[in-house]
């Protein structure tokens, strides 16, 4: 069956099975940074948002998808850069295998929570697994880089 | 003693500087396996044993092959019957050479028993349902204590053979046995006034790197088999599928993009040698991508070891005598099994470098399960479980600090350790790592516990470790570095990042040396035909050994550069000074640039 | 993996319905759990579109529709006003954001699951489910019902004056429960009643009902020793994650928590 749905803004149509999952389309389409680390919900590595929520892609039949918007972290590549490079400066992404879906739920958070505390930002997390870090670097990356969102919208909201 | 003293004269090393690779894995650019691999690639899987051990009788394929889309099934017929070994280890290499790309024998539930290939998934996965296999079912060796001179051998081919003295016999199970000692280990724990005699099971663990196994294989323009694997040893992997395809080392060329993580368990070639078959044989693009139960069930985890530990001491204290007897199990077959398990004792043993006697004895068996392979501690992990919790449970015994025995009884700088192989520890900085880490966890407030108050404690522990960068006297590093036109460099390295960070490090340390900026050095990714030779990523040994290679490298760089810089200043070369951007002759102050030199050159 | 040959979005309940009734027809949640097992779906029904997906604050009753994610349920204001803090907790275990942004409760609770934390928490409530054909019952005589052709579409909350705990045991972080535990206690017909609901044994939750009067100011045995009664009216399996035994204890230490904090808020 043919589905259509907005893809990083485009208009993108796909020809699928009842049973393919979004993860294999979404690469197919070209959003390579889109991994598959367990098939079986999780890792998070398959994370993107389906209508502005984080959801696993690697469990959502695309057949399901036609009408609704999906971004992938091609899509919302600046900011993944900017938050990349906190990231980058604690050594937060050491193979980068599960980069793609951390960033995209980290961004994802940055929308739905507001200052989160160390706890808070845990618990958002906790679906993202990564076998390199050891988590901490990537908290700090988080912590710094909230923190400066912060102080934007602080200066956003005076101005 | 303040550690960052040396940093206060470095430009590049010792600063935090983003990984080269840093951008392209923040923004998801496609850089690993699957993302480069052609779209045409046929899909390969492989059948897997339902039986710990069993013998095929019948493969039909008929059925299977009439499905479209299906290139081609392979069997045990279809393969070379020269054995292998997938362990990425330096040549000759002490694992076994027991491997078949297919046998007729299943050694282990999840063993390969047939490769399926087809132009796309659902094909293949509905061709696999088809193929009808009938299997002798066999009784297995599945608990490793019984294995060694079981009547039930998991290797009993003629053609199995060990390239090194390390005291592997198929015939009895064995892949590897040795014992290296020192003194009466016997006499001295009679006359201890205390022995500490236990025994600890550590289990197989999963390295469960977020990218799983996966390799795709094509041919060039030259008919010769190029394959793009998530591997740590590229080098090791063209002689490995050179040995399993049975063709010339030239004709194979391997090339690693990023990894998404290996730990150790892609230093075993577990996937190249199916999409690999699959090429040769049918000259099309093959890939595999190994799902996460593959990777947990088929795959190269730590060996599972029981240690029996025996430590005597007398009444002070003084750590007289160790006996420790490793069984490790390597599995169905034995990828790094002959070396993992003397790390389990060489490794923890010469810690305590008082002891006047020990005896290090090991067996190394074959199983029905599961091939243990490599993970980050190698067997130092298992045996400095076992051998520092028996130290602590002396302590218990002695009333006495854990610390404060280990201060006692700790090798020092300048003593010879008998139990390591006989070298003298001419740089040890235990003492002080020691005396460091009590002051950082706050050892004399918190021992031996407190009381949080709520029914609860809190406690402290200690153990201590060694381990090596790299192998002495066999790791190898290389490194080639190229001036270009323009004066920037090309730094050429076998080692494998794999998140590591080599690709790094390695231009820092080139950066360093040669006086210039990161941005002036280009690194080139691992190809087997144009990188020089390394062996590989483990060992903890890149920035130790592939490091020094680097800065030999660019010592000797700088003294070409100043030989063309004199050279084209018109003066003696004992006259010039490279200042990492310009050759100057110190006597008259001209100077000629690195850019002008690497163009005139040219 | 699940195998499925149509796919289809019905327009309307009635449709849904009658999809449904044929035997290898299947109605999907999140998908989550379906999809790993080995099934071979011919019809997949997906209900979205349906208005199945918010909850109504209906006066006396919270109505959650079938298709309101785990997520929703986490962050509504209407439920932990009612129940407290214990509705999040029920659900911020499960594995992730990201998945419990996509499982329904329709599909735990349908699904009538072992490890589920949702079935466990809600059993505990004054809960009734709305079924397509076989209408309003209560949620404890429904999670004994087996698996039918009928069709989930709401899980309703009666707005009694119930306090409300829950508690799990995972050994590691977003793991499936070890134990799950929830207790409520309430003014029923005059008297005070204790719920207790047991789930992950490893098998599905049951529920436990006692009409004690357990005064606010109980010492710590008392309470211990209603805990152990009541942990031990229920049976237990082994299982890779622990033993029937370890369940029990642990059963009985959640029950005794839960039960010291509820007599605590009411002093």
């Amino acid at each position: 069956m043919e589905i259509q749905f907005t893809l990083n803004k485009k208009q993108v149509t796909a020809e699928v099975g009842a049973d393919t999952v979004l993860l294999g389309v979404l690469r197919d389409l070209g959003c390579k940074s889109v991994k598959c680390g367990c098939e079986t919900t999780n890792c998070g590595l398959c994370t993107v948002w389906i209508d502005g929520k984080s959801r696993l892609s690697c469990s959502v039949l695309a057949a399901g998808i036609d009408g609704h918007e999906v971004t992938t972290l091609e899509g919302v590549e600046e900011e993944a850069a900017e938050f990349g490079r906190f990231l980058a400066a604690e050594g937060g992404e050491q193979c980068g295998f599960c980069s793609p879906g951390f960033i995209m739920n980290v961004l994802a958070m940055k929308r739905e929570l507001e200052d989160p505390d160390l706890e808070e930002i845990k618990e958002y997390l906790a679906g993202n697994l990564c076998r390199c870090t050891g988590y901490m670097s990537q908290l700090r990356a988080i912590q710094k880089y909230m923190t400066v969102q912060k102080e934007k919208t602080g200066k956003e909201a005076q101005a | 003693m303040n550690m960052t003293e040396g940093s206060k004269d470095m430009r590049v090393v010792n600063q935090a500087v983003p990984k080269v690779d840093a951008e392209a894995l923040v923004t998801g650019k496609a850089v690993y396996t699957n993302d480069l691999a052609p779209s045409d690639c046929l899909i390969v899987k492989i059948i897997r044993s339902p039986h710990a051990h069993a013998l095929i009788k019948d493969i039909n394929t008929a059925r299977a092959e009439a499905v479209p889309g299906i290139e081609c099934i392979l069997t045990y017929k279809d393969c070379p019957d020269k054995r292998f070994t997938l362990a990425g280890q330096t040549y000759p290499e002490a694992s076994p050479y027991d491997r078949l790309i297919l046998d007729q024998r299943m050694r282990f539930v999840g063993d390969a028993a047939a490769i399926v290939a087809g132009t796309s998934e659902e094909a293949v996965k509905k061709a696999m349902k088809l193929v009808r296999i009938k299997y002798e079912v066999l009784e297995p060796v599945l608990d490793f204590r019984t294995a060694k001179d079981n009547p039930i051998l998991v290797h009993p081919e003629d053609n199995w053979k060990s390239l090194c003295p390390v005291g592997a016999d198929n015939k009895r199970n064995l892949c590897a046995q040795g014992v290296s000692e020192s003194g009466d280990i016997e006499a001295v724990l009679a006359d201890c006034d205390y022995v500490v005699d236990r025994v600890y099971h550590t289990k197989a663990n999963q390295q469960a790197m977020m990218e799983t196994f996966r390799t795709y294989t094509c041919l060039d323009t030259y008919g010769r088999l190029n394959v793009v694997s998530s591997t740590q040893v590229p080098f090791h992997v063209r002689r490995i599928l050179s040995n399993a395809l049975d063709i010339p080392k030239s004709k194979v060329r391997v090339i690693k993009p990023r990894i998404g993580g290996g730990f150790g368990a892609k230093q075993t070639a577990v996937s190249e040698v199916y999409p690999a078959l699959v090429t040769w044989k049918t000259g099309k693009p093959a890939k595999i991508i190994f799902t996460r139960e593959e990777s947990l069930t088929a795959s190269s985890p730590r060996h599972e070891m029981e240690m029996h530990v025996r430590l005597g001491a007398d009444k002070e204290g003084h750590i007289r005598g160790i006996d420790l007897y490793t069984l490790s199990n390597t599995g169905a077959f034995g990828e790094h099994g002959p070396t993992t398990v003397g790390l389990s004792g060489h490794k923890s043993i010469p810690l305590y470098g008082k002891a006047e006697a020990f005896r290090f004895t090991y067996d190394v068996v074959y199983t029905n399960v599961m091939s243990s392979g490599a993970y980050r501690g190698y067997g130092a992990t298992q045996g400095l479980f076992a051998v520092e919790s028996a130290v602590n449970e002396l302590a218990k015994i002695l009333d006495m600090d854990p610390t404060v025995l280990r201060e006692m009884n700790m090798v020092r700088e300048g003593d010879v350790m008998p139990a390591y192989y006989g070298e003298t520890a001419e740089s040890c900085a235990l003492d002080r790592c020691l005396a460091r880490a009590k002051e950082m966890i706050g050892w004399d407030e918190k021992y031996p516990c407190r009381d949080m108050g709520n029914g609860k404690v809190r406690g402290v522990g200690v153990a201590m470790a060694m381990q090596g960068s790299g192998i002495s006297n066999v790791d190898t590093g290389s490194v080639a570095i190229k001036v270009n036109d323009d004066g920037f460099y090309s730094l050429m390295i076998g080692a494998t990042d794999m998140g590591t960070g080599c690709d790094t490090i390695l231009s820092q340390m080139a950066a360093e040396c040669l006086a210039c900026d990161m941005e002036d050095i280009i690194v080139h990714g691992v190809d087997t035909d144009t990188s020089p030779y390394d062996c590989g990523s483990y060992a903890s040994s890149t920035t130790y050994v592939t490091g020094m290679a680097v800065v030999r490298t660019c010592e000797a760089l700088v003294g070409k550069i100043c030989e063309r810089g004199a050279e084209y200043l018109g003066c003696s070369v004992d006259d010039v000074e490279f200042n990492g951007a310009e050759v100057i002759n110190l006597k008259t102050g001209e100077s000629i640039t690195r850019k002008e030199i690497g163009n005139r050159v040219m | 993996m699940i195998t499925i040959g149509n796919y289809v979005k019905p327009k309307s309940l009635e449709e849904a319905y009658e999809l449904n009734q044929a035997r290898s027809s299947r109605v999907m949640g999140g998908m989550m759990w379906m999809r790993l097992g080995n099934a071979r779906v011919k019809t997949v029904i997906d209900l979205s579109g349906l208005g199945l997906d918010q909850i109504e604050d209906e006066g006396n009753v919270i109505k959650i529709g079938a298709m309101c994610t785990l997520r929703q349920i986490e962050q509504c204001e209407a439920l932990k006003d009612l129940c407290g803090d214990g509705i999040a907790e029920c659900v911020r275990h499960i594995v992730g954001v990201q998945f419990r942004n996509q499982a329904t409760i329709g599909g735990s609770i349908y699904g009538r699951f072992g490890f589920s934390d949702v079935l466990t928490a809600f059993l505990a409530l004054d809960t009734f489910v709305e079924l397509y054909d076989g209408g309003t019952i209560r949620l404890s005589e429904f999670v004994n019902r087996k698996p039918d052709k009928d069709i989930l579409l709401s899980v309703i909350v009666r707005k009694s004056k119930r306090k409300f705990r829950y508690d799990s045991i995972r050994q590691t972080k977003t793991d499936f429960p070890v134990i799950a535990c929830s207790v409520v206690t309430g003014m029923v017909h005059g008297k005070e009643t204790w719920y207790f609901s047991v789930g992950a044994r490893p098998m599905k939750a049951a529920l436990l009902e006692k009409q004690w009067e357990i005064p606010a100011d109980a010492s710590e045995e008392m309470i211990a020793d209603y805990a152990r009664q009541a942990a031990s009216e229920f049976t237990y399996g082994s299982n890779m994650r622990g033993s029937a035994e370890y369940r029990q204890h642990l059963a009985e230490v959640l029950i005794r928590r839960e039960m010291t904090s509820i007599l605590a808020e009411g002093r």
